[in-house]
């Protein structure tokens, strides 16, 4: 089924939390919003769900206006960021309850119930109580609840946030397998970028309730169509240089092959596994070095400029603060963006400005 | 739009039975009061009453027997003594509970709160039998220990006296229940931070704990004092206001004068005065209490 | 675990206010079990504190004696309570709902005027309540008590469930609606039995103040039938000599606290931790 949301805007008091959003979500799609809390990403399921309205905003399921229809009749599937079992239900009555609710004999229900509980795995669970269970556990309950009525559409809002670390990452691969065998259209709701690039056909990036981005996640990373995005996407978080100011003469040094003509009001961004340690013609101090695992986060300073850099760790552990190192970006990996209005800068052969198009939102790329 | 109108009506309509539960049997029943403590009715007269102003509460404030004044220190004097006696008592025994284990805490609690439960009329009874001259337990224990025996509640040295330990008996659990619910939520933490800096536990208590069971505190105090103005049933089940008026609290007077004198109009005017003291102390305690929870939140 | 370490002098004078407060506590009602499961003949000066013997003599003389006020003042009774109970459950968990989940714009404000109303108890009610019920046709009717009581428990019912309500989280709502159940099976299959603690809590302090009552059914009833045992024991006491008979009197007050103590140890845990009211009523 094919979700579009058209032109929604959601206040509460003088407050704007969504501003003018559209978002279409094709058939069997998983899209994740992504964004920093209070962004409005919460407030976008609520509106598609019925229980916040809009001041202005439609919901469509397949083409069909639903905005005024009461939340039990949309047919969605919901899983809540603490998956709101009911505590005085057993899982058994849980997971039937959405087909009590719709009056499905009692025996065909049971059925269901055995079938989506061995899928998800709580097969021999189903008498216990959810105080009996543990997180991961709950989170397959409320997941077996969203889809046992083969929802129109699957809304998860940060369904992996009260997990353990290492829960997560396996949590996420069995809902994105699920949601691909079931063709199931999602919505993903998450505040954490990695998570959301790992499971997602497409990303919209969300900031201060619109969406900035939209696009796959791959394209989200190589081309990052806003400062935001650039700055939201990537761990270690990108570096960022402005050619006028202090940093100027660093952002100029790396940006010189592209912006022959001076390239005042650019901001020039390069992410940090792009930094080159030990090449160049560019000295750079050392400052610190952070173990990460596989790699070092090394901090180096230029001057009154400061670059972050990812280096592997065989190199990072030769690394002495104090020392002085060579560093060097390829061209390649530089990122342009309006100092004004935080949009991506694509330059052509000629050394012309272009507004890249190719991957913001339909509305505005501030932020 | 019809249905958004219907949701802003949703918590009214839920309201609405309440709401005049509460209108019906409980406010209108003081608007009439005030009503009548105008007029010259009688039980045997409640409609087309004639209008006397303000006479009834000459009659009241200028009566003889009992006197007006007798009433007011015999109310002031049982009063006074509940309050201070069951917030001695209560929130005493609320501190010293503080630091039991919590299991321990809550077994006495549930001890200390059998009065709490029990009708005001039986506490009448029970205190009344402890009271007794001939077979009390007050003489037998004095007696044990030489003392002749009291007739405690027709001596007029010791009934106001004894009525009032009778009323701290029936009204200091409820201040020891919401004194109590207040310490546990004074945070563990804080406590212990302040043993770890090396403070006493008298200056921790003087520091930390009474500054934050204060307001609830005096939601405490409020109640035993309206509750202790309002009494009726226990004096009424101990002495019925004698021998002779000494125990005759306002509480008795109105019912005396209405029930039994069959003027409801003097009634009244002494409930309109009851109600009015306890509004104003209501109304003074939301305001303290407002003021206290903005000092703590 | 205990909270602070005391001193040994702090731990005596804790033990003994403990005690002290018990034997307050609970002597007096000793006393009146003890009076009233010794036989007449024991209960007249001088008195032994402990009885030489036991006996259900003025229990059943109570009950059904010659001089007994039966069972009918206790079944009166129970009516007044479990009907009052009942009334204030529906008022109250209607009233906390509201409150608790629409944000009424002047919820805040009626919830400090129910508050306010709660502090004026039934004594300043009972002269008012015997005017109103002369002129509108309720006195000497059952109806009329048990809506009065109703009224004066319902106050705290409200504040109470609004509390019980409030820590219902709304998304079990949600997600109950989004489960395709409407606003009655939501109501009765999730937000109730969840709600269900602080209803009983709430039906058992109308209970006990409806099994209490005496003031107004003293001066609505003018009926020996309908009164409750609050009302009929007053045949045990003539106070005019201060003739009182003790061992039934005493057995009369007994029969009356079984009930009430019997709900109350159930559910005293549940009452003390409306202790936390306090704190409640602060947030």
């Amino acid at each position: 089924m094919r979700l579009d949301i058209e032109d929604l805007t959601v206040e509460y008091g003088q407050v704007a939390a969504v501003r003018g959003l559209n978002l279409t979500v094709g058939d069997g799609e998983l899209v994740a919003l992504v964004g920093p809390s209070g962004c409005g990403k919460t407030t976008t399921l609520g509106f598609i769900t019925g229980f916040i309205r809009g001041r202005t905003g439609k919901v469509l399921f397949d083409g069909v206006d639903v905005t005024g229809m009461a939340p039990q009749r949309r047919g969605i599937g919901y899983v809540f960021q603490d998956y709101a079992i009911y505590p005085h239900m057993t899982v058994r009555e849980n997971i039937r309850f959405p087909l009590d609710a719709s009056k499905v004999e009692r025996k065909k229900a049971e059925r269901e119930v055995e079938e989506i509980a061995g899928l998800m795995g709580v097969g021999d669970l189903l008498a216990r109580r959810p105080h009996q269970l543990s997180g991961g556990q709950r989170q397959r309950v409320a997941l077996g609840r969203a889809l046992i009525k083969k929802p129109v559409v699957l809304l998860l809002d940060e369904p992996l946030s009260n997990l353990d670390a290492h829960l997560r990452v396996e949590v996420r691969a069995e809902i994105r397998r699920l949601q691909l065998d079931l063709k199931m259209t999602t919505v993903f709701v998450t505040h954490d970028q990695s998570e959301a690039m790992a499971i997602a056909d497409r990303v919209a990036v969300m900031s201060d309730g619109k969406i900035v981005a939209l696009t796959a996640p791959t394209t989200l990373y190589v081309r990052p169509p806003s400062l935001f995005s650039a700055r939201f996407i990537g761990s270690p978080q990108i570096n960022i240089w402005a050619i006028d100011g202090t940093d100027g003469a660093l952002a100029h040094q790396f940006a010189r092959p592209l912006i022959a003509e001076g390239g005042a009001g650019l901001l020039v961004g390069v992410r940090p596994e792009h930094v080159q340690v030990g090449q160049g013609d560019l000295k750079a101090t050392v400052t610190l070095t952070e173990p990460l695992g596989r790699d070092f986060l090394v901090h180096l300073d230029v001057g009154p400029s400061s670059i972050r850099a990812l280096v592997p760790a065989a190199q990072g552990t030769r690394l002495k603060t104090g020392e002085e190192v060579a560093v060097r970006v390829e061209p390649a990996h530089l990122h342009l963006f309006d100092a004004e209005t935080g949009r991506r800068i694509e330059i052509d052969m000629a050394g012309v400005r272009h507004l890249d198009e190719s991957t913001g939102g339909t509305h505005g790329l501030a932020g | 739009m019809a249905n958004r109108a219907l949701g802003r009506a949703t918590p009214w309509l839920l309201l609405a039975l309440p709401l005049l539960l509460l209108l019906l049997f409980l406010l209108l029943p003081y608007l009439l009061t005030f009503y009548y403590s105008t007029t010259g009715a009688t039980i045997g007269r409640l409609i087309n009453v004639p209008e006397v102003g303000l006479k009834n509460f000459q009659a009241v404030l200028s009566s003889h027997a009992p006197p007006f004044i007798g009433v007011v220190a015999v109310t002031a004097i049982f009063t006074g003594g509940t309050l201070i006696g069951s917030l001695a008592l209560g929130t005493g025994l609320a501190l010293a509970l503080h630091t039991v284990s919590s299991s321990v805490r809550s077994a006495l609690l549930a001890v200390y709160l059998i009065p709490w439960v029990i009708a005001g009329v039986i506490i009448g009874y029970t205190w009344r039998l402890v009271y007794d001259p001939s077979i009390g337990l007050a003489n037998i224990v004095l007696g044990a220990a030489g003392v002749a025996p009291v007739s405690w509640l027709t001596e007029r040295a010791t009934s106001i006296a004894a009525l009032v330990v009778a009323n701290v008996w029936a009204g200091y659990g409820i201040v020891l229940l919401v004194v109590s619910g207040a310490l546990a939520n004074v945070p563990p933490n804080i406590i212990l931070a302040g043993q770890v800096d090396g403070a006493s536990y008298a200056r921790i208590m003087r520091k930390v704990i009474l500054p934050a069971i204060r307001p609830t505190f005096l939601l405490a105090a409020l109640v035993a004092l309206v509750s202790g103005l309002n009494t009726f049933d226990l004096i009424y089940a101990m002495t019925r206001g004698g021998p002779l008026y000494q125990t005759e609290t306002m509480a008795l007077e109105m019912y005396r004068l209405t029930a039994l004198k069959g003027n409801v109009g003097q009634g009244a005017a002494v409930t309109v005065i009851l109600f009015t003291v306890s509004l104003a102390l209501a109304v003074a305690y939301v305001v303290v209490w407002r003021r206290e929870a903005r000092k703590w939140s | 675990m205990e909270l602070v370490r005391l001193s040994a002098v702090q731990r005596l004078v804790r033990l003994a206010a403990v005690v002290v407060m018990l034997a307050f506590a609970l002597l007096p009602l000793l006393w009146v079990i003890s009076i009233a499961l010794r036989p007449g003949s024991q209960a007249v000066y001088p008195i032994s504190i402990i009885p030489s013997s036991l006996t259900l003599d003025n229990v059943t003389g109570v009950l059904f004696g010659s001089d007994a006020i039966g069972l009918g003042p206790y079944r009166n009774a129970a009516v007044y309570g479990l009907s009052s109970a009942f009334v204030t459950a529906v008022a109250s968990t209607l009233g906390g709902y509201a409150l608790a989940r629409y944000n009424v714009r002047s919820g805040e404000a009626v919830l400090i005027v129910i508050l306010a109303l709660s502090f004026l108890p039934s004594a300043s009610r009972i002269v008012p309540l015997f005017i109103l019920f002369s002129a509108s046709g309720l006195y000497g009717t059952a109806h009329g008590v048990i809506l009065a009581y109703a009224a004066g428990s319902t106050p705290l019912g409200i504040w109470l469930m609004a509390g019980t309500f409030r820590q219902i989280p709304v998304r079990l709502e949600q997600a109950a609606r989004i489960d395709g159940a409407g606003a009655l099976l939501t109501m009765r299959r999730v937000v109730l039995p969840l709600a269900v603690p602080g209803i009983l809590v709430v039906a058992t302090l109308a209970f006990i103040d409806g099994w209490n009552s005496f003031s107004l059914p003293l001066i609505l009833f003018n009926k020996d039938s309908a009164q409750p045992y609050t009302v009929a024991l007053q045949r045990y006491i003539q106070e005019v000599g201060y003739g009182i008979n003790w061992p039934l009197l005493a057995a009369g007050s007994l029969v009356a606290l079984v009930p009430v103590l019997s709900v109350f140890a159930i559910l005293q845990r549940r009452l003390v931790r409306v202790g936390g009211l306090g704190g409640a009523i602060r947030g």
